[in-house]
C-alpha cells in the first residue's frame, strides 16, 4: 500500500464520523486507488505523476462522501447513547461523592471500627462507579463517539460571538474573585477558611459557562 | 472535445451492469475494462463509479462482498442479481429505440429508406 495514497484518502475521511458505511467506502477507495497508482507506475510514470493522475481520477469526491454522512436514524441513535452516557456518568459521580460523604460522616459517630467500615464502603462504591464508567465508555460504538466530537467541532462554542463574550465575562469574573479573596482574607485574617472561596468560585464559573452555552443552543 | 461523460450519463448504470454480466468485478478493474474496451475514449470518474454502485446496490440490482486478499487492502467485489439482469435487458431494448430515434432525427436515415 502506497503511503501517499493512503494518507490522501485518509485525509478525505478525517472529518467524517466513522460509520460502517464510511469506513467501507474508504477501504474500497483505498484498494482501488492503490491499484491504479501501481498501474501508472508500471506504465512508466514517475511517482509524482502517478500520484497526481490518481488523485485527478477521483473527480468530485464530496458528493460521494455526502452519501455516507450520518442520516436521521443515525443521529437518533447517537442521541440515545448520549443521553444514556450522561445519565450513567452522573450516577457514577454521585457514587464517588456519596463514598466520600460516608467517610467524612462516619467520623461523627464514636463506634469501633467505623472508619474501616466506611472506607470499605467508599471502595465498594468507587468500584461500582468505575465499572459503570468503563462499561458506558466501552459499550458506545466508536462511530457515535466520533459523531459527538464531530458535532462539537461543528459549533466550536469558544469561536462564536457569544463564546467570546463568555470568555470576557469569565476573565473579569476571575479577577473579581481574586480581589474578593484577598480583601476578605486581609480583613478577617481567617486564611485557614477563606480558601473555600476558590472551589465555590470554580463551581460558579462552570455554571456561568453553561448558561452561555445554553443560550447559544436556544438561539439556534 | 467529445465529452463522453455528459453523453453517456443516462447509461452509466447499464454500462456497469453489462460489465458484470460475465463475471464479478471490483471498482478499478471494472473501470479499466471500460477504458480498454473503448480505446481510452471513456473512463468513469471514481465518484461517478461509486455513486452508481451504491444506487444499484440499494435498488437490489447488484450485490457486493469483500474479497479475501492475502496482501494489501480489501477489495469490494460486485455481482449482478437477477433483477439486475432484467434491468440490463430492458435498458438494452430502450437503447435500441433511442438509437433509432436519434439516427432518424440527426441523419434522417430511416426516412430515406422508405
Amino acid at each position: 500500500m502506497n503511503a501517499k495514497i493512503e494518507s490522501y484518502i485518509n485525509s478525505l475521511f478525517l472529518e467524517i464520523p466513522r460509520t460502517k458505511k464510511a469506513m467501507e467506502l474508504r477501504d474500497e477507495l483505498m484498494s482501488n486507488m492503490d491499484e491504479r497508482y501501481e498501474d501508472y507506475l508500471r506504465e512508466g510514470k514517475n511517482e509524482s505523476q502517478a500520484y497526481s493522475l490518481t488523485v485527478a481520477s477521483m473527480g468530485d469526491i464530496d458528493e460521494l462522501i455526502a452519501e455516507v454522512m450520518p442520516d436521521e436514524n443515525f443521529k437518533k441513535e447517537a442521541q440515545h447513547y448520549r443521553t444514556r452516557n450522561a445519565r450513567n456518568i452522573a450516577i457514577a459521580v454521585a457514587m464517588y461523592i456519596l463514598g466520600g460523604a460516608v467517610v467524612v460522616g462516619s467520623s461523627i459517630f464514636d463506634v469501633d471500627n467505623i472508619m474501616i467500615m466506611s472506607v470499605v464502603c467508599l471502595l465498594v462504591l468507587a468500584a461500582i462507579a468505575t465499572a459503570i464508567i468503563i462499561y458506558t465508555n466501552m459499550s458506545t460504538p466508536v462511530a457515535y463517539k466520533d459523531f459527538d466530537s464531530y458535532e462539537l467541532k461543528e459549533r466550536e462554542f469558544d469561536s462564536t460571538p457569544l463564546g467570546q463574550v463568555a470568555k470576557l465575562v469569565l476573565s473579569i469574573y476571575w479577577s473579581i474573585v481574586t480581589i474578593i479573596y484577598l480583601a476578605i482574607s486581609f480583613i478577617t485574617f481567617s486564611w485557614h477558611i477563606t480558601w473555600i472561596i476558590w472551589p465555590i468560585a470554580g463551581i460558579l464559573s462552570g455554571i456561568i459557562h453553561t448558561i452561555f452555552q445554553l443560550r447559544q443552543a436556544y438561539d439556534k | 472535445m467529445l465529452n463522453m461523460s455528459d453523453m453517456i450519463r443516462g447509461y452509466t448504470d447499464t454500462i456497469i451492469l453489462a460489465q458484470l454480466l460475465t463475471h464479478d468485478s471490483y471498482g478499478y478493474e471494472l473501470n479499466k475494462n471500460i477504458h480498454q474496451a473503448t480505446d481510452g475514449l471513456l473512463e468513469l470518474k471514481e465518484a461517478t463509479l461509486y455513486t452508481t454502485f451504491r444506487r444499484l446496490e440499494n435498488g437490489g440490482y447488484i450485490k457486493s462482498y469483500w474479497g479475501d486478499e492475502a496482501t494489501g487492502a480489501r477489495r469490494r467485489y460486485y455481482s449482478i442479481t437477477e433483477t439486475g439482469r432484467k434491468l440490463y435487458e430492458e435498458n438494452c431494448l430502450d437503447w435500441q429505440t433511442v438509437k433509432k430515434v436519434i439516427d432518424h432525427l440527426l441523419l434522417g436515415e430511416s426516412k430515406d429508406e422508405r
